[in-house]
């Protein structure tokens, strides 16, 4: 696991490497925590910052680098006046993220009786919680930033 | 990194509590299941889940818990306690809390 912190004139930038196994995206969530918490944010949206910060890390370390422990998920920390943007880059394809849905029918998946139906939150989770995200192509893989607003005033 | 993950299972006023202790995320989904499946064979019309000592439930933890919803029958009333106001929050997020009624104490669940 690597930490890096960079300090330009615009913004802090805090970056953090993980090995993709699962469990490691507790490393991130830790920082997130210590992270949001020198920033202010109030402790119901620690957690929720929290949760989307381990969302991204599971869905990088499971659909992108595919449990590759070779391949490191990299998540980037930038303050700015405005927001927290949280980026978390792995070597996936991506996936369709206009695609997914805003709503999702539970009634609907727990009638399915299949167990694999039940799954997939984690960006429905994300998408509930951010205050604005960006997914994006890269060279080498693919990008997720999340954005939080330094005075939330939104609830979900 | 994981907080090993463990049951137990107790009756209180005979209704079952089950109690989980550590993460709820993937690794638990098996012994959660186990359980649950076990209880529902005992034609149980109520039984509870302890979430007290529960620090990070994840989706695959929420899948988890749709799942029991999805095993169980319509008389069998599942009920959690003890959950945080984040994991409500995100239950709630998920439609959960729709199924399934929450509680601050056992003691409110098995009266309810």
């Amino acid at each position: 696991m690597k930490l890096h912190s960079i300090t330009d004139s615009m913004s802090k930038v805090i970056e953090l490497q993980i090995p993709s196994s699962l469990g490691n995206e507790k490393a991130a969530m830790d920082l997130s925590d210590s992270l949001t918490n020198n920033l202010q944010f109030s402790k119901d949206r620690q957690a929720e910052i929290k949760t989307a910060v381990s969302e991204a890390c599971i869905n990088a370390i499971e659909h992108g680098n595919k449990f590759d422990t070779d391949k490191k998920v990299q998540i980037l920390f930038r303050e700015s006046k405005k927001f927290l943007e949280i980026e978390v880059i792995d070597y996936g394809d991506g996936f369709l993220f206009d695609k997914h849905p805003d709503q999702i029918n539970v009634l609907k998946k727990i009638e399915s009786n299949r167990r694999e139906d039940l799954r997939g939150w984690g960006l429905y989770i994300i998408k509930k919680i951010t205050d604005k995200i960006e997914a994006q192509k890269l060279n080498y893989g693919y990008s997720l930033k999340m954005f939080f607003k330094r005075s939330h005033k939104r609830g979900y | 990194m994981e907080n090993q993950f463990s049951i137990k299972t107790k009756k209180e006023s005979s209704i079952p509590v089950i109690y989980l202790y550590g993460d709820v995320t993937a690794e638990s989904d098996e012994l959660i299941t186990k359980t649950f499946r076990k209880l529902l064979k005992k034609s149980h019309t109520k039984i509870i889940l302890n979430f007290e000592d529960v620090k990070y439930i994840n989706s695959s933890g929420m899948a988890t818990m749709l799942a029991l919803i999805s095993e169980k029958n319509q008389e069998v009333d599942l009920k959690f306690v003890a959950l945080s106001s984040h994991f409500k929050k995100i239950m709630k997020l998920v439609g959960i809390t729709d199924f399934v009624d929450t509680y601050e104490t056992i003691s409110e669940a098995i009266n309810n």
